[in-house]
């Protein structure tokens, strides 16, 4: 290679290497049944699956200190789960108490003293392209939500029983102090 | 020429007593040049592996400087279908093969690429991006060739993101049109 083509292929590397740089995004997660959430601040995007129908998916949080922050539910944006409407619900102190509709409706029961956000997923979608995985998803509409300090739980579910892919959103801060947690040995689930 | 061998039999009983004026080493064979194009065309299968979508993603090259085989002017466009999203990248940049002569040409490459995302019930997306890509090309006849690329890609704008395009396909000559010659330099 003559003087011009090194500097070309170092170019080219240098550009690669810089990539991971401009990444930003959800700390993405792969769903368990029962998970708790270390850093409940950090931006987070947990992607679960109802392969059964009936399962009910828990994300306990702890706050020391009160904390407002978003949260969405996403469906991957596929013709096959155009009818999948998973609810979801926040429960924690600092929210209004629930209503007898809605503890009917609950997989749970609400602890003393806690409150309930419950979010039935209904109505128009709107339709969202997530830029970083490349992937499309309908929203259930991002809600803000004040907590007080104590333990709080996000409760996912799908009354229907249907079947499908799901991603619960929360948090506000960017942190990837901790690497991309398992994105790269869950790629099929994070990126299809 | 007293040491030389070169005419005699190899009974060696009738030597040969002519005189040799000229010997002359040539690196390839004597024949006329073919005539070649400047222009090849590549067409390749492509899969992008963030946001995963597979389709054709046809190229072509032109290489604008006789004497630099390996420098190539690439224009290519995508046609990618997903579960999620159709995509359609335009590609122009630059395309350098190291050894273009040899039959196995290593090749890396980079520049501009429009982005499209079209999705169903939401207007499409479109970002600009930056695109590099490293690969081989293995000639099977003189104007025709496989290659495989890998092409990550850095997206801009108000929805940023990167990728990764893995393409495997041929890559043929066009017809010379006739004047510009070479030995091998299909890059």
């Amino acid at each position: 290679m003559n003087h011009r083509s090194h500097v070309f292929v170092a170019f080219i590397v240098l550009a690669a290497l810089g990539l991971p740089a401009g990444v930003m995004g959800h700390q993405p997660t792969v769903a368990e049944e029962d998970i708790r959430i270390d850093k409940p601040r950090i931006s987070h995007a947990i992607y679960g699956e109802f392969v059964d129908g009936d399962e009910v998916f828990t994300v306990r949080l702890s706050y020391e200190e009160g904390w407002a922050q978003p949260y969405e539910l996403l469906v991957p944006h596929q013709e096959r789960w155009r009818d999948h409407r998973p609810h979801y619900a926040v429960i924690g102190p600092g929210l209004p108490a629930p209503t007898d509709d809605e503890v009917e409706q609950l997989p749970v029961e609400v602890p003393e003293g806690a409150g309930v956000y419950l979010d039935r997923n209904e109505g128009e979608r709107d339709v969202f392209f997530e830029s970083f995985t490349r992937r499309t998803f309908w929203s259930s509409g991002t809600v803000a939500l004040p907590l007080d300090p104590g333990e709080a739980r996000i409760v996912i579910w799908s009354p229907e029983g249907s079947l499908g892919d799901f991603v619960i959103g929360f948090g506000v801060e960017e942190d990837f102090s901790d690497g991309f947690g398992d994105v790269f040995a869950n790629w099929s689930t994070f990126a299809y | 020429m007293p040491t030389s061998s070169v005419g005699l039999e190899l009974s060696s009983v009738r030597p040969w007593l002519g005189l040799l004026l000229m010997l002359l080493l040539w690196p390839a064979p004597l024949k006329a040049e073919t005539p070649k194009s400047p222009v090849s065309v590549g067409v390749m299968g492509d899969v992008t592996l963030v946001g995963l979508t597979g389709g054709v993603r046809p190229e072509v090259l032109v290489r604008p400087f006789t004497k630099a085989p390996g420098f190539n002017l690439r224009a290519a466009v995508g046609f990618n279908g997903g579960a999620e999203f159709g995509f359609v990248p335009f590609n122009v940049g630059l395309r350098g093969v190291v050894v273009p002569k040899k039959r196995v040409h290593p090749l890396f490459g980079t520049g501009v690429e429009l982005q499209v995302m079209w999705m169903v019930d939401a207007p499409p997306v479109v970002r600009p991006a930056l695109y590099f890509e490293a690969g081989v090309r293995v000639d099977l006849k003189d104007n025709l060739g496989i290659a495989f690329h890998a092409a990550p890609d850095i997206g801009f704008g108000p929805k940023p993101g990167f990728g990764m395009s893995l393409r495997l396909g041929v890559e043929f000559g066009l017809p010379a049109s006739g004047g510009q010659t070479s030995t091998k330099s299909e890059g």
